[in-house]
């Protein structure tokens, strides 16, 4: 008996794509053959470690972390760094910079912002503990239960419930730059699960050692797909053997590929760009993007300075400012261990990145120098080089849509008509790295049940 | 590594059998006056003093030996097959002495050859039985012997003041284990009693100290025993049913006997020991001369059988009577003890000989056959 | 609020003094209920340990001074003598020279102070953890410590150190323990194998040694919760100081190394006695089968001797 070999094609170079393609060929006990459409010149999508050009001196121009939860139960993307041999750095920060103070701990506030305010931060950081335990917190990027509140749907009604406008403020500025939206445009189990994320028992930070982008560097290295860097998809439509066809442009000409499945890897922003010639095709993707489409952005401004000034007084891998309504400032440079360089990196979220990125890199840069507290203006004079990266509509400020749907459901848009196609991404799941990894595990998983089990499943 | 305490003791065990064995092969029936009648035995010999140090030592050695050679590696069955070996050739080596020493009528007289490399073999099936199991085996034995010793009827055998026996399997399976010089019942209770000591006596180790004492208060009750029983019992008439047990008496080997040297061999050796093996003394005169004799001992057995019995047989030819004429009574005893003290005193420079030239004596052939 | 949280941690000007307000503890870590002197905490670790101020000069008492002046010459507190801080299984001494300072840019812990804690009385040792954290500034070494902060946080901060100081020393005390166990494992292994003669003498020793491993493993158990505790949310001051010196002195993985090291030192043991058990067992087995070799034997000889008797072959 001669076994069939499974073609198919994954639309999207980003971690989805990739680690999706890896996936399959791990778990897929047939013989399979992948094809990777990445539209731009490089892999890794919104996981990017760049450079600068005066000094070698590394940055992470995308995600800036990753999210560990091993101390609770499996961590899938943990194991995953782990056996590709990856190396990490743990990250951590707790201060706070508002108002010209530094608040480190909860003394400081108490200093800073008064005992009635410490009081209700703490209050407020015990009931959330109350609504998620760390299984909860765990589980809810697995399901997505939605925590419900009587009388209180959104993350930013929640906040109204606290007394105190100091704490709430507090609050604000300490999760902003990861909700990358506002309060009132999220759920309360991602507004909630955005303030756990700080607590120890909930989740740590990590970064991988020699940059972000050795994952999916890894990954590609792994992986036996044929890549096609810089293949725009433009369309998915079906053949007359009823198998569907990929079109893509590549410097200027146009081709195509028939295959057994294609799997859509693309934020929701490139996904609504790809045209399906098929109405019921088009009107279910059209669903699925109406459903997910709660965009955030975020913006990225990075400086090199000459030394790290802010160290003495903010040391930590980050710490937040009360600026752009609340942004985090990375210490790019304490990623490497014995690094000598000097990098700060501002990620500024939500509307604030929207409303500022039409602006000039150097007007941007700029305000960013300007945002810093008095304490550390003395860094305003040391700037030898700085990089701004825009990523806007990148993320979604509502994963999973305002009521998630089933599982299988938010992976196959059009199960009936088209079980052939399949969707990978994070806004499916909790908009991070973690997130993404489990959706590209179900669909891996599915697919490869599918190919195991033999020709003439599937159709 | 030598205890000069065990090398002292076998030592005098070797040179008390040497004088014995000469005057009693020589001049225990000897008289100028043939109408004067002699006593059987010589009382002043120190007869029956050396069998039982010598065989009690080669329990002792054998520990030792032992001890050494799990020290050094050897596996059990190296072991075991290294002292059957040795019991193996000591057993061919008496009958072969015997046949060309004595008479071939004496070959299964199990002597005291015999009796050690039985005695070998035995141990090396004992060493591995628990320590309790020793004397327990050497209470059974003294239990049984005037037990066999009368089944077997005992005197029979020695009508003419030596081991007599018809070549019947019957006599030389009861010669081996009760009627014979040296049968197994009982004297395999002294090599079994200085097999089970040697390690109270010879160990360092500290939570044994404290049952170092026990050989010497063995002893001393043993000692005890044998005297009071000697006492209680100095009345019974000798060959009686009694004196397999309370006489003392070497053939047949008495229990209060065998208590007796048993006792006296145990005291000595805890006390050579303490006092002794204290400090090295491998190089001053007495060692030496010790350990030349101790080593020798096998060689000196034999050369002394072959330097008195030999010219004796010799002598009786050349007179035209049987060879064993003039046994017993070929010398006055005085002479036969000056003719032994010449011999002991001319083994020393030829064993030291021996030693600085790095030749074998039957001992060195003993080792490179068996070991 | 401290404006200016943190400045380099030592001096070597002389003419920086300390603050006025500093003094010295000595403070010891017990199990002894009957010691009646004041109690500064008890930790909850099930052995009912406590730490117990035994002196503490008040602030420009003469003894302070005294104490302070060695101190800053290096040298060793005149009561202290040569207290050292090794001593498994017993009570962990600590002396806490506590540094109260409004003005912590101005203030540093001067070098010489820094030196005298890194010794120890160990000349040539130093394993000093320096943390200079939101303000605070604390050197400790085992048995020593000082502590600069601001004097609304100080107590919080004494406390998060001594409960740092007496967790890190019951597990260095096991530490010790653990490591001069070793050569006696390395002779008794062999008998986790194979037990023989030679041996029995010493199951009261192989004993011994199995119950001290087990007294350790049990005191492990008790404090590794503490080392592996989750960090608090939202952080004090005190929590992160705790927290920091549990991630510098890597208790966390010495202590899963030491609980590694237990577990084989207890599996040996254990085997040990297994073996050492089942060898007293065969030997009881063994000498009941010899007893009943010997008397056949001696029947045997009996009825042999018997038969040839009355046979006459």
């Amino acid at each position: 008996m001669v076994m069939r070999t499974w073609k198919a094609a994954i639309i999207g170079g980003g971690p989805g794509g990739l680690m999706t393609a890896y996936l399959l060929e791990k778990l897929a006990a047939a013989p399979i053959d992948l094809t990777l459409y990445e539209a731009s010149h490089r892999l890794g999508g919104k996981i990017q470690t760049m450079s600068f050009g005066s000094t070698p001196a590394p940055y992470e121009a995308g995600a800036a972390e990753f999210y560990d939860y091993s101390s609770i139960d499996d961590d899938p993307l943990r194991l995953l760094v782990q056996e590709l041999g990856l190396s990490i750095t743990q990250m951590s920060g707790s201060a706070v910079v508002m108002d010209e103070g530094f608040l480190s701990n909860l003394d400081d506030v108490r200093d800073c912002l008064g005992d009635v305010a410490a009081a209700a931060i703490v209050a407020f950081d015990r009931s959330a503990q109350d609504a998620m335990s760390p299984r909860d917190f765990y589980a809810l990027g697995q399901s997505h239960r939605e925590v419900l509140r009587q009388g209180i749907d959104r993350f930013g009604d929640l906040l109204d419930a606290i007394d105190e406008p100091h704490a709430v403020r507090y609050i604000e500025r300490l999760i902003h730059s990861d909700l990358a939206t506002e309060p009132n445009n999220t759920s309360v189990s991602y507004g909630l699960q955005n303030y756990l994320m700080n607590h120890p028992a909930y989740m740590r930070l990590y970064a991988i050692e020699g940059g972000n982008e050795q994952l999916t560097r890894a990954l590609a290295a792994r992986i036996k797909a044929r890549i096609l860097l810089k293949h725009r998809v433009e369309c998915v439509s079906r053949d007359n053997a009823g198998r569907l066809r990929v079109e893509a442009t590549h410097a200027n000409s146009t081709g195509s590929d028939s295959f057994d499945s294609v799997i859509v890897a693309l934020p929701i922003e490139h996904l609504a760009a790809l045209h399906f010639s098929d109405p019921v095709l088009a009107q279910a993707m059209q669903r699925h993007l109406d459903h997910h489409d709660h965009p955030a952005h975020y913006l990225r401004i990075t400086i090199l300075f000459d030394r790290p000034f802010w160290r003495p007084m903010l040391p930590g891998s980050f710490f937040m400012l009360d600026r752009f309504d609340g942004c985090c400032l990375y210490d790019e440079s304490s990623r490497n261990p014995g690094s000598q360089h000097a990098v700060l990196g501002w990620l500024i979220g939500g509307s604030a990145a929207l409303r500022l990125s039409p602006l000039a890199d150097d007007e941007l840069v700029r305000l960013a120098l300007d945002s810093l507290p008095s304490q550390l203006a003395l860094g305003r004079g040391q700037v030898v080089e700085a990089r701004v990266h825009r990523w806007l509509h990148a993320v979604s400020a509502l994963p999973g849509g305002c009521t998630p749907l089933p599982i299988d459901r938010r992976h196959q848009p059009d199960p009936l008509n088209h079980p052939d196609l399949f969707v990978v991404g994070d806004y499916l799941f909790d908009s991070t790295l973690n997130g993404v990894l489990d959706s590209a595990e179900h669909v891996s998983g599915w697919l490869s049940d599918l190919i195991n089990a033999g020709p003439g499943v599937l159709l | 590594m030598r205890f000069l305490s065990i090398d002292l003791l076998r030592a005098v065990a070797i040179v008390l059998m040497v004088i014995v064995h000469f005057v009693e092969n020589l001049s225990a029936l000897f008289t100028l006056d043939p109408s004067v009648s002699q006593p059987a035995a010589i009382a002043w010999l120190p007869s029956g003093f050396a069998a039982p140090i010598f065989t009690f030592l080669t329990g002792v050695s054998y520990r030792l030996w032992v001890q050494h050679r799990e020290d050094r590696g050897d596996t059990t069955l190296a072991i075991t097959k290294a002292s059957v070996r040795r019991g193996l050739l000591l057993i061919g080596l008496g009958f072969v002495f015997n046949v060309i020493v004595w008479m071939p009528e004496d070959t299964f007289n199990w002597d005291i050859l015999t009796f050690i490399g039985s005695a070998l073999i035995l141990l090396s099936i004992f060493r591995h039985a628990p320590p309790v199991i020793l004397p327990l085996v050497c209470g059974i034995v003294l239990a049984l012997t005037p037990a066999l010793q009368s089944i077997s009827d005992y005197p029979s055998y020695w009508q003419q003041g030596f081991f007599d026996y018809d070549l019947t399997l019957f006599d030389v399976v009861l010669g081996f284990l009760c009627v014979g010089y040296f049968p197994i019942f009982p004297w395999i209770v002294l090599p079994m009693a200085g097999f089970a000591v040697a390690p109270l006596v010879f160990s360092d180790t500290p939570n044994r100290r404290s049952a170092r004492e026990i050989p010497a208060i063995v002893g001393g009750i043993l000692l005890a025993v044998s005297a009071g029983v000697l006492l209680a019992c100095s009345g019974t008439p000798p060959r009686s049913a009694w004196q397999s047990i309370s006489g003392w008496s070497m053939f047949p080997p008495s229990t209060a006997y065998l208590c007796g040297t048993l006792g006296l061999v145990l005291i000595l050796l805890d006390r050579c020991h303490a006092i002794l093996d204290t400090t090295s003394q491998e190089k001053t005169p007495l060692g030496i001369v010790c350990a030349t004799l101790s080593r020798h001992s096998l060689s000196i057995y034999l050369l002394h059988h072959f330097i008195h019995i030999w010219p004796l047989w010799a002598y009786g030819l050349l007179s035209g009577e049987k060879a064993s004429h003039f046994w017993q009574q070929a010398l006055p005893a005085s002479v036969s003890l000056c003719l032994a003290a010449l011999f002991v005193f001319l083994c020393l420079p030829l064993f030291f000989w021996m030693d600085r030239t790095g030749r074998r004596g039957v001992e060195g052939w003993m080792r490179w056959l068996c070991d | 609020m401290i404006q200016n949280p943190a400045v380099s941690i030592c001096s070597d000007d002389p003419s920086v003094a300390l603050p006025a307000t500093r003094h010295v503890e000595q403070i010891i870590f017990t199990t002894d209920r009957r010691d009646t002197r004041p109690v500064i905490m008890s930790f909850d670790d099930s052995s009912g340990s406590r730490a117990i101020l035994t002196t503490s000069d008040a602030p420009n008492a003469s003894g302070t001074a005294a104490a302070v002046a060695a101190i800053m010459a290096g040298e060793e507190l005149p009561e202290a003598g040569r207290r050292t801080f090794e001593e498994p299984h017993g009570e962990h001494h600590l002396t806490l020279l506590v540094m109260p300072e409004i003005d912590l840019d101005a203030t540093h812990i001067p070098s010489a102070a820094l030196r005298w804690a890194a010794t120890n009385g160990r000349p040539g040792r130093e394993n000093l953890v320096l943390i200079a954290i939101h303000g605070a500034q604390i050197a400790w070494a085992p048995g020593r410590a000082l502590l600069m902060a601001h004097p609304t946080r100080i107590e919080s901060v004494r406390l998060a150190l001594l409960d740092f100081c007496f967790y890190e020393a019951e597990l260095r005390s096991i530490e010790d323990a653990v490591s001069m166990g070793w050569p006696n494992l390395k002779l008794d292994a062999p008998l986790a194998f194979e037990f023989d003669d030679r041996s029995v003498s010493r199951r009261s020793e192989l004993s011994a040694r199995f119950q001290r491993v087990v007294a350790l493993r049990c005191r492990a158990s008790q404090i590794m919760p503490h080392l592996n505790r989750p960090a608090i949310h939202p952080p004090t001051l005190a929590s992160q100081i705790g927290e920091r010196f549990r991630e510098r002195s890597r208790l966390e993985s010495r202590g899963d190394f030491v609980s590694d090291q237990l577990e084989i030192q207890e599996r040996v043991y254990e085997q040990c006695g297994q073996r050492a058990s089942d060898y007293m067992i065969a030997r009881k087995e063994n000498m009941l089968g010899w007893m009943i070799v010997v008397l056949l034997s001696a029947e045997i000889v009996l009825l042999l001797v018997d038969l040839l008797a009355s046979t006459g072959v």
